[in-house]
């Protein structure tokens, strides 16, 4: 596939106008959001305050509105950009129907799996990824299934971290920093094109969603963000980097359906992974209680919601460290 | 746990995340060798491929068991130290 290398005005003008068009549509998504009663409530805060929850509709339209204008206007990457566009689509309505009316917690991702089919049927992916120690490898037949797979785990993931104010943006910003890097000195540029609007579209959204929070991403928004990272990983040909750079968000959604004995719906967990007592957050000492990444940093001392949300952060910046050094030191 | 200091935790989670990322990069190995074919070999016949497959999946179940197992272990054991 032909993958001509972006400029730097493009760059910036991609990157700057996903960061505008998210700026300018949380507060019409706010105010849509009120109106159709898509509130969700604050729980980490004393008076539990109801807040706009359809927030990722904006870093959904703020990524995809310049990359749709850039792939028209330079008639380059055509082809990626439709099969991410189908892609997005497909996660962000099924985020957006769990936003509006509960879904089956099994069906979901096997629902969420769908965002992979257009990446197969546009046969936008290599099915020669490469593997630590190993090299290139050949899976003609397994990876369409891969990508199945890693649609539903890499997007479940993603929303498995959005729990406290800014968790989700902040460290899916983090995730994305050594994905930028690799795609670019890889040469596969329409993933450092699309990872780079995604980043400009968080960033702006954080402004709004770090604490105290004054919109939420909703499924509709964490579940594009991780649709969107499995495609730069597939697209990108860095499968191995993305799966280590999301490695926290992965433990806490894998943690979370062991602890719970299966997929099942938060709201009717029994026994809570942290208690808020006095502006602070203590991980629950009960055995019964899901095992949850909030739960293992509280266990480091009670503390409150903005500091346990920098300590995910940091394990992110970790976990985003040893993505590239398994990229550029065990793959090459 | 009331003994220690954050610091010291905070250490400890990295260390797990760093035993996490080693198991990863030793599955890797082991699913690359029986699952895959590195390019330039030729692919044998059908039940070898179907029975690596197999062993494959094992490895992997195994792998997230091990994790899964690990991580309640640093939970309980030493960041509550819970009995």
């Amino acid at each position: 596939m032909l993958s001509p290398q972006p400029n730097v005005l493009f760059v910036v003008m991609i990157f700057v106008s996903a960061f505008l068009i998210t700026l300018i549509l949380i507060p019409l998504v706010k105010r849509l959001s009120s109106s159709i009663g898509a509130m969700g409530s604050d729980v980490h805060k004393p008076d539990k305050p109801l807040i706009p929850k359809l927030g990722g509709l904006a870093i959904f339209l703020g990524t995809l509105i310049p990359l749709t204008a850039a792939a028209i206007i330079y008639n380059i990457y055509a082809t990626v950009f439709v099969a991410y566009l189908l892609s997005a689509i497909i996660a962000s309505s099924i985020g957006l129907l769990e936003d509006l009316r509960e879904l089956n917690p099994i069906l979901k991702p096997l629902l969420i799996s769908l965002a992979g089919l257009p990446i197969i049927l546009f046969g936008v992916y290599s099915p020669t990824p490469e593997l630590p120690f190993i090299g290139q490898t050949r899976m003609f037949l397994v990876y369409p299934l891969l990508i199945i797979a890693g649609y539903a785990v890499l997007s479940n993931a993603v929303n498995s971290t959005d729990v406290l104010n800014g968790s989700m943006a902040l460290m899916s910003i983090i995730a994305l920093i050594p994905l930028i890097f690799i795609s670019y000195l890889q040469g596969e540029y329409e993933a450092f094109i699309i990872s780079l609007t995604l980043l400009g579209s968080l960033i702006a959204f954080l402004t709004q969603n770090k604490y105290p929070s004054k919109i939420f991403a909703g499924n509709v928004g964490s579940l594009f963000v991780g649709a969107t990272i499995a495609t730069i990983a597939i697209v990108g040909k860095m499968e191995v980097a993305a799966i280590i750079a999301l490695m926290p968000q992965i433990m806490n959604e894998f943690h979370i359906i062991f602890s719970i004995g299966g997929l099942k719906s938060a709201r009717y967990l029994a026994k809570r992974p942290v208690e808020v007592k006095n502006g602070k957050l203590y991980a629950s000492r009960d055995r019964d209680s899901p095992v949850t990444l909030v739960r293992l940093i509280t266990a480091i001392q009670p503390m409150t919601e903005p500091r346990v949300v920098r300590y995910m952060a940091m394990l992110s910046a970790y976990a985003a460290i040893l993505a590239l050094i398994t990229q550029f030191l065990l793959i090459g | 746990m009331q003994g220690d200091k954050p610091g010291v935790k905070i250490f400890m989670l990295i260390i797990l995340l760093t035993i996490i990322w080693a198991l990863f990069l030793g599955v890797s190995v082991i699913l690359s060798v029986l699952i895959t074919l590195p390019e330039g070999q030729v692919a044998g016949d059908m039940f070898m491929s179907a029975a690596r497959v197999f062993v494959g999946l094992f490895a992997f179940a195994v792998w997230v068991f091990v994790w899964e197992r690990l991580t309640e272990f640093w939970l309980y054991r030493i960041m509550l130290r819970v009995e």
